[in-house]
């Protein structure tokens, strides 16, 4: 009995340094996952990294290019770019762990109502998510800016309502297809409570697939601040934010093309390592998926 | 049916037969060639067209359209100088200023078989400013009139209620000035028009209009004024500056005008560049009837609290000069030096003063990148004071709509809103009067002793006092504490080396009827 108990953490332990060992044992994982890294270091140490202050203007020195003072040169204003790239690290992070977190909150809480709680309330939900799903992002994200003004909270609120319905099919997925599975009978049989039964022996089941989900929603989190801060309904001055950063290096793209160049490089870079990061945890959670694919 | 078939003796008797006709056109002359070529000009404006009625126009976008398919008695000459010529009329006599003579020439006709032009038109055009069913946006520019006198066919009396000093400056020349044919309105039965034009009395006519896509412009035929050069002018309304000056860069326009930080990249370029100081304003106004900014003390603070030259050099890069009034340099009345200047130490001084700890304001102003930049600056001057800045940038309708609403005006505590202007200051302090709350005085600063002498300055005569009326009248505007001047601004434009551009002395406009080959 004793020999058994210890057995399982162990097995855990195990497992999970399998799958660390396959995600970072594939060149594109490990390079992922560095460029993952280096953008949270830069995000939570950005007055460290950062050379200057990222709001300090200079018009002697506007629109110069690459430098040894400045190395990635400085915006129309005379700003240092790496500088407001490093501070709009953070700013991008912030909302997107932010805005996916709210999203997969609500859509795990929905998930697992409509999984546990019967057919009239599952229908209901999956209703309710399904028209959240077909608006138009875009338009429904200007619609909500316009009426409640542009913050970082109302950028929070619109992520959340439009990436919810994500986390709430797969989790109610999942609890519909974990209901039958035999250690839920079994613990069903001795009397767990719904509750019981989500938060101890669902909840476990669902990271995998969650994770590989919040990894893959992150870039597209990005994509939204970054768009909606490009047409101006984002982040507002003086906080930098790489869409800003990107509507105003457009704005001066004849004149001084290294600053779109500079404020568009994150955006790829992040979007390209969030999105492998996720592909290869997907494949690193279920290595017979990998090698079908 | 014929089949279509060619030999290999045949394409090289073909190919030779094209060689020989290429050479010989090449000996007639290269400008032949070119003239071919040029003759449609293809051209941007930076809005689509609105409203071309004189009496109810929108902007420049518009009146570029408008000085190109009316005339008018006189009109503004193409150069540097605020000079006009004459245009419809023959002959002009203003010896007496409140009784103006002039005389059309004959043979004038409007588009669309409306007939000759002649002082009936001129009469008709003037007069429904004051007509209350026209709602004529711009009525005060002829407020002045009593009537207009038809004494000929050709030949009228302009009677003055009483001497008025923008008359050639900005009411004559510009399009308030312009004619339209009374018959084509009468047959059209309504009293205004949008983008319907009932006919056209200058060069060119209306031919095609493709909202957002394109104004097509054609010779008039019943034009019998200096022949412009074009035959055809396509007029492209592209709102984003950046787009105009790719598709430029592409080759797909003539010419447009380009954005301010542009100057450099076209300066010593293949591309004609001509750059020219702005008739335009652009000031910071604080909404007295806000209750953060009712206290002088504070919105004196405030002025001393921006650096305006460090505004001007960071938006423009050195291309502008800063403002030290609402009236711009060319005219008269334009100051040279501000009251209340930037002094941060006084402006720390004057919080204190009011007793006013951890200000928070907000700025609102449209969509435009200069702006943008002027309240990045503004964030980082107000806050070295300890005013905290937030930024409301919106769609220039919606801000103008808030501003002028009865009850949402709250919510404006500063606000930039740059306006262009004609040449006479009359057109520059006439937004600041108490009649003009609720509409474009968004500082609802209101003095009725102001509005008198405002209203007194248009009847004087002797340029030098007119001046110092409108340096006293921007003075006291300033002493209210609602007001930091910041920029006048410049025009840029660059045009193909083939194409000979024409531009009003500030290069608001492109004036399209003197624009000829290069």
């Amino acid at each position: 009995m004793t020999d058994q108990t210890a057995a399982a953490p162990r097995a855990v332990k195990a497992e999970r340094h399998a799958t660390l060992r396959r995600l970072l044992g594939t060149p594109t994982g490990a390079v992922a996952s560095l460029v993952v890294a280096a953008f949270v270091i830069a995000a939570l140490a950005a007055p460290l990294v950062a050379p200057y202050d990222p709001n300090a203007i200079d018009p002697i020195n506007r629109m110069q290019g690459p430098s040894a003072a400045h190395w990635l040169g400085t915006d129309q204003l005379g700003r240092d770019l790496l500088s407001r790239i490093v501070f709009g690290t953070r700013t991008a992070l912030y909302i997107a762990l932010t805005g996916t977190g709210a999203a997969l909150g609500v859509g795990m809480a929905m998930g697992m109502i409509a999984g546990l709680g019967g057919k009239i309330l599952d229908s209901a939900l999956v209703l309710l998510n399904d028209s959240i799903k077909s608006l138009p992002l875009v338009l429904f994200a200007l619609a909500l800016v316009t009426i409640y003004g542009a913050s970082v909270p109302a950028l929070i609120v619109i992520i959340a309502i439009s990436m919810a319905p994500g986390y709430f099919r797969v989790v109610r997925n999942q609890v519909l297809v974990l209901n039958n599975a035999d250690f839920i009978v079994a613990a069903q049989s001795m009397g767990a409570s719904r509750l019981r039964l989500a938060a101890t022996h669902m909840l476990p089941n669902l990271i995998g697939p969650i994770l590989v989900l919040i990894a893959m929603d992150i870039p597209a989190v990005i994509g939204i601040e970054s768009g909606l801060s490009f047409l101006g309904q984002g982040i507002q001055p003086p906080q930098s934010s790489w869409g800003n950063m990107l509507s105003e290096g457009y704005t001066y793209v004849r004149q001084a093309p290294h600053i779109a160049i500079a404020a568009g490089l994150p955006i790829v870079l992040s979007t390209i390592a969030f999105t492998f990061l996720g592909e290869t945890l997907r494949d690193a959670l279920d290595p017979r998926r990998a090698v079908r694919t | 049916m014929t089949e279509f078939r060619l030999t290999r003796r045949q394409a090289l008797q073909r190919a030779g037969g094209g060689g020989v006709a290429l050479a010989l056109g090449s000996l007639a002359g290269t400008g032949a060639v070119f003239a071919q070529e040029n003759t449609t000009l293809r051209i941007r404006n930076d809005r689509d067209i609105e409203r071309l009625d004189p009496a109810t126009r929108g902007g420049w976008y518009d009146e570029t359209v408008m000085f190109a398919i009316f005339s008018g008695l006189v009109r503004y000459a193409p150069g540097d100088d605020w000079t006009w010529e004459l245009d419809a009329a023959s002959s002009i006599d203003d010896s007496d200023p409140l009784h103006i003579g002039f005389e059309l020439r004959p043979g004038l006709l409007f588009s669309d078989d409306h007939g000759e032009m002649t002082a009936e038109d001129v009469k008709f055009s003037y007069e429904r400013f004051a007509d209350p069913e026209v709602n004529a946006v711009y009525a005060s520019d002829w407020a002045a009139l009593d009537h207009v006198e038809v004494t000929g066919t050709y030949t009228g009396i302009i009677h003055l209620k009483e001497a008025f000093a923008p008359l050639f400056t900005s009411t004559l020349p510009h399009a308030s000035g312009l004619i339209l044919s009374k018959a084509a309105m009468e047959a059209s039965g309504t009293k205004s028009f949008a983008t319907e034009v009932p006919a056209c009395s200058g060069p060119y006519m209306l031919d095609e209009w493709r909202p957002r896509e394109v104004i097509r412009l054609v010779r008039n035929p019943g034009w019998t004024g200096p022949e412009p050069y074009y035959d055809r002018i396509e007029i492209l309304p592209i709102g984003d500056v950046t787009s105009a000056e790719t598709a430029f860069a592409a080759g797909d326009i003539d010419c447009t005008q380009i954005a301010v930080n542009s100057i450099p990249s076209y300066e010593g370029g293949r591309s004609d560049l001509v750059v020219k100081p702005a008739l335009g304003y652009a000031w910071l106004g604080m909404n007295v009837e806000n209750p953060k900014l009712s206290d002088l003390t504070v919105r004196r603070a405030i002025q001393h609290a921006v650096n305006v030259k460090q505004i001007v050099d960071a938006t423009f890069g050195g291309a502008v000069d800063q403002a030290h009034g609402l009236v711009p340099p060319p005219l008269p009345g334009a100051r040279d030096e501000v009251l209340y200047g930037y002094d941060p130490e006084r402006a720390r001084e004057l919080l204190a003063e009011a007793g006013v700890q951890g200000l928070s304001l907000s700025l609102t102003f449209g969509t435009s990148p200069d702006l943008l930049i002027v309240a990045q600056v503004l964030q980082v001057q107000l806050a070295a004071v300890g005013i905290d800045l937030t930024i409301r940038q919106m769609d220039s309708n919606t801000m103008v709509a808030e501003a002028q609403h009865p009850t949402d005006h709250q919510n404006i505590e500063l606000i930039i809103e740059p306006f262009t202007t004609a040449p006479d200051p009359s057109w520059v302090t006439e937004w600041f009067t108490c009649d003009q709350i609720g509409d474009w005085n968004f500082q609802r600063t209101c003095s009725e002793e102001w509005d008198a002498r405002n209203d007194e300055a248009l009847t004087i005569s002797d340029p030098e006092a007119r001046a110092a009326r409108y340096v006293a009248l921007q003075d006291e505007l300033e002493e209210t504490g609602a007001y930091v001047f910041l920029y006048h601004g410049v025009n840029a434009w660059v045009s193909k080396p083939s194409v000979n551009a024409a531009y009003s002395a500030d290069a608001q406009w492109a004036l399209l009827r003197d624009f000829t080959a290069g």
